[in-house]
């Protein structure tokens, strides 16, 4: 580590550094990981020196703190910061905004989903506490194909359906999310297809009610299809697709 | 606590709480989630050491208890941004404390008013100042044997930065030495706490 900004991890540990000179050993920090360490270490130690001036406060404090965060919602977990020597610049920011649209869409699947199920009745609502445990472990997947390098989104609507698709070829799968999907006719279900010059490959049957759905997509999909097929799906696509995705820009 | 897992050498009882008490990085993965028992439960654990840290540095009682109200409530919203990797939890949220009342106290007085309130004070008489309010109330034999062992530059450095607020600069004029060795002096006196304390590898 070199020897004068290094020298200052031990002003940053106890925030004795203000200004452009804190800015410029942040900056410092993310490319010298023997300085972070010392900076966590350095941080422990001034941690101890807290503990060590412990006093009792006020006693209705609590009370007021308890009430206080009754009242006060709790920030998300943040992402993984990326590395930025690995970020592609621009594209992954715009990507970035586009990315942080689709998740709040996935919210509102989600949001659909939890809504559901406050009017229910008993046997209901556990079918719909499943439903929402499976949209639960899908929403880890869905997750993880929204923070893949190569994710991308793409839109299409059709009459007042809106369908939003978030695809990465490196994993293989897609997200799929619809808004306002009419629901299939009696005995009839919309499946998702993924299609290519040899023809069309089933990537499972939609739910009714606009659940996100994450399916594996085949190699070389050029195309993402739903069409209405009887109940339980078909092999093969019996109508044509009343919604198209393109992959290809 | 399993939680700082190299302080073996500390002599039983140094935790801050005397009763065994609950695993502070284990309730904070449960605030996390949004648990208000748990967050009843490490309010217990860390209100103490937050409201005594923020005092050292406010002084003022009825600003330490907002700022301290604060934290706490910080510490709930952002529960989920912890890092277990990055430190212990008691120290995520001491260093949470340490940074909002250090803010506070640079707020209320301005960059030149503050210079020039320090150039005026004679250094030698606000270092008695600090010894006696500070160490004399450390109820930690331990911090104070290792502190002991600093060299009075040293532990200057440290307890003017660390317990009042001061920048490094603030405190180079408090103490009358120049900028370049108190910032060194402050990384000195922390690494020997660090090593006399236990910390780390």
């Amino acid at each position: 580590m070199s020897t004068e900004m290094s020298s200052l991890t031990g002003a940053y540990a106890v925030d004795a550094l203000t200004g452009p000179e804190r800015a410029e050993f942040e900056h410092h920090l993310a490319e010298c990981e023997e300085c972070a360490q010392e900076v966590r270490e350095l941080r422990e130690t001034a941690g101890l020196l807290g503990v060590a001036a412990a006093e009792e406060p006020p006693a209705e404090l609590k009370g007021r703190v308890l009430h206080e965060i009754a009242h006060t919602r709790q920030e998300p977990p943040m992402a993984e910061p990326v590395p930025i020597g690995t970020r592609k610049r621009r594209e992954a920011s715009r990507w970035g905004t586009r990315l942080a649209v689709a998740a709040s869409v996935v919210g509102i699947g989600l949001a659909a989903v939890f809504g559901v199920a406050a009017w229910q009745s008993q046997q209901e609502l556990d079918q719909a506490r499943q439903r929402i445990e499976q949209a639960g472990t899908r929403g880890a997947e869905m997750a993880r194909v929204l923070h893949a390098p190569d994710a991308r989104v793409i839109h299409a609507s059709e009459g007042g359906a809106v369908a939003t698709v978030i695809v990465s070829a490196d994993l293989g799968k897609a997200v799929f999310m619809s808004e306002h999907m009419p629901a299939a006719p009696e005995d009839k279900v919309h499946q998702l297809w993924a299609i290519d010059e040899q023809g069309a490959t089933s990537m499972g049957v939609l739910t009714d009610g606009d659940v996100p759905v994450t399916a594996d997509m085949p190699g070389g999909t050029a195309k993402l299809g739903v069409t209405t097929e009887p109940t339980g799906g078909s092999p093969q696509p019996t109508t044509d697709p009343f919604m198209l995705l393109s992959l290809r820009a | 606590m399993d939680e700082e897992p190299q302080r073996a050498e500390r002599p039983p009882g140094w935790s801050a709480d005397p009763q065994p008490a609950p695993d502070a990085r284990a309730l904070l993965a449960e605030v996390a989630k949004g648990d208000e028992a748990a967050f009843d439960q490490l309010y217990e654990v860390i209100a103490r050491p937050v409201f005594g840290l923020v005092r050292r540095l406010l002084r003022n009682a009825a600003q330490s208890e907002e700022v301290t109200q604060e934290v706490l409530v910080e510490v709930w919203r952002t529960a989920t941004h912890y890092r277990p990797d990055k430190g212990s939890a008691m120290t995520w949220v001491l260093t949470l404390a340490h940074r909002r009342a250090v803010d506070r106290v640079r707020s209320e007085q301005s960059a030149a008013d503050r210079e020039a309130k320090v150039g005026s004070r004679s250094g030698a008489r606000a270092f008695d100042e600090v010894s006696e309010s500070v160490l004399g109330r450390l109820e930690q034999l331990q911090v104070r044997r290792c502190m002991s062992t600093l060299t009075e530059l040293q532990r200057e450095s440290v307890l003017l930065t660390y317990y009042r607020g001061y920048t490094y600069r603030e405190a180079a004029e408090l103490v009358g030495s120049p900028m370049a060795t108190v910032k060194t002096r402050l990384r000195d006196g922390l690494i020997r706490l660090r090593d006399c304390l236990g910390v780390g590898s």
